[in-house]
């Protein structure tokens, strides 16, 4: 059983780019999976398309088994609750501070009035903490998001995003701000959350070399289509070098 | 290299010479004359003198008034923030997609934003009777439309990113929203809210001159009796006051900030204050006095729309010294004279209250002084200069002088504090003299801040002097207020309709300065 299934999938925007155009693969649960291409090729736009930020102009999605587009507003909303995304630019509350950011993932299981007054339970604080500890801020919990460094911020998104007790987490570039030495540790980090939450990972990464170190399956994107699907292992450098249109 | 340097030389040449062109065309257009200065100046101590040592034992009488203008400040500038709260995410472009709606809101905010609050305080008590209503009407709207402006500004500036990658949380757009631009919006707008508060008060104090409630009432009253020593006791009251204003205002300002040292503030005494805050908001807005049923109410608002709808054109275009033209262009040069005195005193005072280049009693002592001389409502000055000058725009010129003081050197003493001493230290260790570090290191640092604030207080300024009129100190105030009185609404709506396009003008001009 796939826990993502992508069929024909095509994005045109409203001023005529077309993004992506017949996508389709699979994902098996637990799997790590890199995208890669060049800058434009539409890998963005996958991944909102995945998170459901972004409606596809056609093809499917299918999330455990459930196409995404047949749902009604409460079906889509429960399915994204347990999908994590982590972003290029963090997209943290900069007046918050990080155990703020952190608990903001969990906003789905609160009503309206809890989050208008700002109360979260016992649980909720409790897990909050204890995903603080294992991204290690546990001692930058009060400091504001905007006083963070870009490893720290990365690390407080994460945390919020495991806030969600996702069963998939998508990252979009999510070291692309990063200097190569944070790059590692943040990859390490999603590495190691992947294996104890037995999570599906799904990254977008312009860094080929930490894709082959991390990943068990490499997908290359080029001018919006499929042109790469291979376990890492089995990926030649030719095979590199076309995703990134050299001969 | 050489050539961008020649222009930007050029420009400041260009700007310098306009800047001193329309100084002395504003001196003569309002009479200003050095020699009455130094030949009268002394009737303006004489009038200290009579008020001060007040008559203390008034004092008791004061405090209700004194009470009633603050749960007016505090209920108007209350309400005020809470419906700019809703609008200023109204007329944000990045969150509502209305172009219309947003439109609708600015343009309104920029009419209000016109109107001195003394003025929409007088047209409020025709509508809703005498009393503190009209005046927490008047500073609600006031209030309201400063708040929505700067909010939407601020609103603006912030990203949508967490808000979109909480949305697809599967949370909802409204609890993403409250979490995300919302909170980051709060504190921010909270320490503007608290500082319009501060103006507020100073505002309110005035208010009662035309019948809108508060001390200015009883101002108005002893000063026409000639009981100057009470109206130095009501001067104290107000200064004090004013200070326990700024005192909270910014110890509120500092926890919204997140930057309190101190462990009690962090707690225990955190949640007293908002208590308070809380207890003493709804004091202030309980006791509002109803609006007298007897009033003019909708009937007056309607014949005032009509009258700007349908204005007297020919008042508008008539060019005589009464006309609509010419009052707003001498409006406008009390406003450049008076502005520019001001920057020069303040200049002066904000380098004597520096604690970086005077020991520290002498910078406490003149800070002290620029407190004082800001909490005198505008009006007391316009009377206290007219036994100067007798009555007419010079008046007007002192007064704007005097009341721009404050401001302008409170945000020169903050960037004079905040300033990079390591090019003046490097220069006096080579030995350059202190008139050599002035020139050289100061003013290249200092000048564009100071310009800032002081064209920030000239945009106030054109609004301030639009009300000088009401004590016989120039400007397009007088007919004004005579206008309304008689309720002849086509002449109010010609002089609205002209301050409307003369402040929109200006503010035009100052964000292409700005730009350029
Ligand atoms: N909101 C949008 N509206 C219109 N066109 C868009 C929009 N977002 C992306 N595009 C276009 O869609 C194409 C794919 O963009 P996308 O952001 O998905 O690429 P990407 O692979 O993520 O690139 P990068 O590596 O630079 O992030 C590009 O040509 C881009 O210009
Ligand atoms: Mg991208």
């Amino acid at each position: 059983m796939s826990k993502v299934h992508v069929e024909h999938l095509g994005k045109t925007y409203k001023n005529g780019v077309r993004a992506l155009e017949d996508v389709s693969f699979e994902v098996q649960e637990g799997e790590f999976v890199s995208f890669i291409g060049m800058s434009g090729a539409g890998k963005t736009s996958l991944i909102r398309m995945l998170n459901g930020m972004l409606v596809p102009t056609s093809g499917t999605i299918h999330i455990d088994n459930q196409e995404i587009g047949r749902l009604n507003r409460r079906e889509k909303r429960s399915v994204q609750k347990h999908i994590g995304t982590i972003y290029q630019d963090f997209c943290l509350v900069d007046g918050l501070t990080c155990y703020e950011n952190v608990l903001n993932g969990c906003l789905g299981n609160q009503n309206i009035f809890q989050t208008l007054v700002g109360i979260f339970t016992k649980e909720q604080r409790e897990y909050a903490s204890l995903v603080l500890k294992q991204v290690g801020l546990l001692d930058k919990k009060d400091v504001k998001a905007k006083e963070l460094s870009g490893g720290q911020k990365q690390r407080t998104a994460i945390a919020r995003s495991m806030m969600q007790q996702p069963q998939i987490l998508l990252a979009d570039e999510p070291v692309a701000s990063l200097d190569p030495y944070t790059s590692e540790q943040i990859l390490e980090l999603l590495k190691k959350l992947q294996k104890q939450y037995h999570l599906t990972v799904i990254i977008n990464s312009h860094n080929v070399e930490a894709s082959l170190k991390y990943s068990d399956r490499i997908i290359g994107i080029k001018e919006g289509r499929v042109v790469l699907d291979k376990q890492v292992n089995e990926v030649s450098e030719e095979e590199l070098k076309l995703v990134y249109g050299m001969k | 290299m050489c050539e961008i340097k020649r222009t930007i030389k050029y420009k400041n040449w260009i700007i310098t010479f306009l800047v001193l062109a329309a100084l002395i065309i504003s001196c003569r257009i309002t009479g200003f004359s050095m020699t009455v200065l130094t030949k009268r100046g002394n009737r303006f101590t004489e009038f200290v003198l009579k008020m001060f040592p007040a008559d203390l034992a008034y004092g008791g009488k004061v405090m209700q008034p004194l009470i009633s203008t603050i749960q007016m400040s505090v209920a108007g500038t209350l309400i005020g923030a809470g419906i700019a709260l809703l609008t200023s995410f109204l007329s944000a472009g990045n969150v509502c997609e209305s172009r219309a709606l947003r439109l609708l809101i600015k343009l309104v905010v920029q009419a209000v934003r016109t109107i001195p609050v003394l003025i929409i305080a007088l047209i409020a008590t025709f509508a809703f009777g005498i009393g503190t209503f009209a005046g927490t009407f008047a500073l609600a709207l006031y209030t309201w439309a400063i708040l929505t402006r700067i909010g939407s500004e601020d609103i603006e500036t912030l990203s949508m990113g967490a808000f979109e990658a909480l949305t697809v949380t599967g949370c909802g757009k409204v609890k993403a929203f409250i979490r995300t631009l919302f909170v980051d919006m709060l504190p921010g707008y909270l320490t503007n809210a608290l500082y319009l508060l501060e103006t507020n008060v100073r505002h309110a104090s005035i208010l009662g001159y035309v019948g809108a409630g508060g001390i200015g009432l009883l101002l108005n009253e002893k000063i026409a009796w000639r009981e100057y020593e009470k109206v130095g006791t009501i001067l104290i009251a107000l200064f004090f006051a004013v200070i326990i204003v700024e005192g909270f205002s910014w110890l509120f300002a500092r926890i919204l900030e997140g930057n309190v040292k101190k462990n009690w503030l962090r707690t225990a005494g955190k949640r007293a204050l908002w208590i308070l805050l809380g207890v003493v908001s709804i004091w202030s807005v309980c006791s509002i006095e109803r609006p007298d049923s007897s009033a003019l109410g909708m009937k007056v608002v309607r014949s005032i729309m009509d009258g700007i709808v349908h204005p007297d054109w020919n008042y508008f275009f008539s060019n005589g010294k009464d006309g609509v033209t010419w009052l707003l262009l001498e409006t406008v040069c009390i406003a450049v004279a008076g502005t520019l005195l001001g920057a020069v005193i303040a200049a002066v005072l904000s380098f004597l209250g520096s604690k970086r280049f005077m020991p520290w009693p002498v910078a406490g002592f003149f800070r002290v002084i620029v407190m004082a001389i800001r909490t005198v409502p505008v009006l007391i000055y316009g009377i206290m200069f007219l036994r100067v000058t007798g009555p007419g725009s010079f008046a007007g010129v002192l007064t704007l002088a005097v009341t721009s003081i404050g401001l302008i050197a409170k945000r020169f003493t903050v960037s004079i504090d905040r300033m990079d001493m390591s090019a003046w230290n490097a220069y006096s260790a080579m030995g350059v003299n202190v008139i050599g570090r002035i020139k050289y290191c100061l003013i290249p640092e200092l000048f564009p801040q100071f310009a800032s604030a002081v064209f920030y207080r000239f945009d106030v300024n054109i609004r301030g002097a639009s009300i000088l009129g009401l004590v016989g100190a120039g400007g397009i105030g007088a007919p004004l207020i005579t206008y309304m009185n008689q309720y002849r609404w086509d002449a109010v709506g010609a002089i609205l309709l002209g301050l409307f396009a003369l402040v929109l003008v200006i503010e035009l001009v100052s964000a292409w300065v700005r730009r350029a």
